[in-house]
């Protein structure tokens, strides 16, 4: 009987017994009521079981649940300053959360900030290094051209022992070449190779000459050790530049980090021993 | 008795206020508890923490119905209490007669829930028989038709107590209504003339 009546004339069946049906449902189910008497049972079986349910008898309580003061457990009042603490410690959590994340992004935007200045000084040739204040490897060509009798670049009698000093590319010119910003004191201290022919010596020379600012025997001269010095001081000068930002920035977030924490761990601490005791 | 005055006056602290709205709700609370529980014992402790727990939090209390509230929170500490039942079912390994002997030449602990033909029969009470058949509802549909057929409230107040739309609690008394009468069918013996399932058409 029960599957001819779907489910949502079930459920208007027992709102039709608390009489919660709007009265056009209820007016349409009188209807139905009349004309279909397997939906007539059912709600009268409804009905029946509804009023079993009403006819149990009520359970009075076996004793009385009233409440006394000492029988209460005791209640763990609240510390005061409980909501300043957990916002400390919720702010101290955020703040290392920060901290962590963007120390290496603040980190590589001051590198990227001043990233020519780290460049130009990697570019900075050896010769120009502190560290490298030892004369370069010097090569020297002893004569000039080639000797008219034919005769070779040894030693001897006949050959005029007029001397050239070629100056010899050092090994770091081709980097001080590419890097811009040391073009002007490096072109000083690595003098372009003379050429063979302009720095043929004088006739009747016998001393070997020295032309231009090519160092002799690999030491410089006095005046261009200074200007290696002077540029090397200016390079030395530049690197505290790159650092200065991320320290003044760190140390502030730090120490507000360490009070934060000292802040917690109080916190901490008093709602130990506020439990506890 | 001025409901309201004495809510109002118990969460400033008044426990008197609070004492006097148990003793005139805890009838219900516990008939409720014992209907979900089926047990004595256990509905009384239900009971019991419900007011414990009315007091504690009677501050979150925002009006309306204060038995629909009530009702409520009996009906979740009897569902967890249901829940603790089957997370850990306790079995007695030797079980004890009424005479504190231990019965073992008829092991009822061993006997199928199920009610046989006999012990359908033996069941002479008509309660007995309306509270198995509220043991095999599920617990939601258990817990709604207690409110609106057995404690009287209206739909409103059932679906506050338990924080349900209306229509759930119209759906689940509905098709809690039917599933009882189907099972009061087993117990037809049981019933009084008057109240014979499905009979009347046939006499």
């Amino acid at each position: 009987m029960n599957r001819q009546i779907s489910p949502l004339e079930w459920q208007n069946l027992s709102d039709y017994l608390d009489n919660c049906l709007s009265p056009e449902a209820q007016k349409k189910l009188d209807t139905d009521l009349l004309t279909r008497p397997e939906l007539k049972q059912a709600l009268q079986d409804l009905r029946l079981s509804r009023t079993l349910l009403k006819s149990l008898p009520r359970r009075r309580a076996p004793k009385n649940f009233t409440l006394s003061a000492a029988a209460l457990p005791r209640r763990i009042p609240a510390f005061p300053y409980a909501q300043a603490f957990g916002l400390a410690s919720a702010l101290c959590l955020f703040m290392l959360l920060f901290s962590y994340l963007t120390q290496p992004v603040l980190t590589l935007g001051l590198l990227q900030a001043n990233g020519p200045a780290p460049l130009s000084k990697a570019a900075v040739p050896m010769a120009e290094r502190p560290g490298s204040a030892e004369p370069t490897p010097q090569v020297f060509t002893w004569g000039g051209a080639s000797p008219a009798d034919g005769s070779g670049f040894g030693g001897g009698a006949k050959t005029d022992n007029s001397a050239q000093a070629q100056v010899p590319i050092p090994p770091s010119a081709p980097a001080a070449a590419l890097a811009p910003t040391s073009s002007g004191p490096a072109d000083k201290t690595s003098p372009a190779p003379v050429p063979m022919a302009a720095a043929a010596p004088p006739e009747g020379a016998n001393a070997p000459a020295v032309e231009g600012s090519g160092p002799i025997l690999g030491i410089k001269p006095t005046a261009e050790q200074g200007l290696e010095t002077g540029h090397s001081g200016t390079s030395l000068k530049q690197t505290p530049d790159v650092t200065t930002p991320a320290t003044s920035v760190f140390p502030l977030v730090q120490s507000l980090l360490v009070g934060l924490a000292v802040l917690f761990a109080l916190s901490a601490l008093v709602s130990w021993f506020k439990y506890y005791k | 008795m001025d409901e309201i005055a004495l809510v109002k006056s118990a969460q400033k602290g008044d426990l008197d206020s609070f004492n006097r709205l148990v003793l005139f709700y805890q009838d219900a609370v516990f008939n409720l508890a014992c209907r979900i529980l089926s047990d004595d014992s256990l509905a009384s402790d239900a009971a019991q923490s419900t007011f414990i727990s009315a007091y504690r939090n009677l501050s979150q209390f925002r009006g309306g119905s204060f038995k629909a509230w009530l009702m409520r929170m009996v009906s979740n500490k009897c569902l967890d209490e249901l829940r603790r039942q089957k997370r850990h079912p306790q079995v007695d390994l030797e079980p004890m007669d009424s005479n504190h002997e231990e019965a073992l030449e008829t092991p009822s602990w061993l006997k199928d829930d199920a009610p046989s033909p006999e012990s359908v029969i033996e069941m002479k009470e008509l309660q007995i028989g309306i509270q198995h058949c509220l043991d095999t509802l599920p617990d939601d549909f258990k817990i709604v038709v207690l409110l609106v057929d057995v404690e009287g409230m209206d739909y409103g107040e059932a679906a506050q107590s338990i924080q349900k739309p209306l229509g759930t609690v119209k759906s689940r008394l509905a098709r809690a209504r039917t599933k009882l009468q189907d099972c009061l069918r087993g117990f037809r013996e049981l019933l009084p003339a008057g109240f014979r399932l499905g009979e009347e058409e046939g006499l």
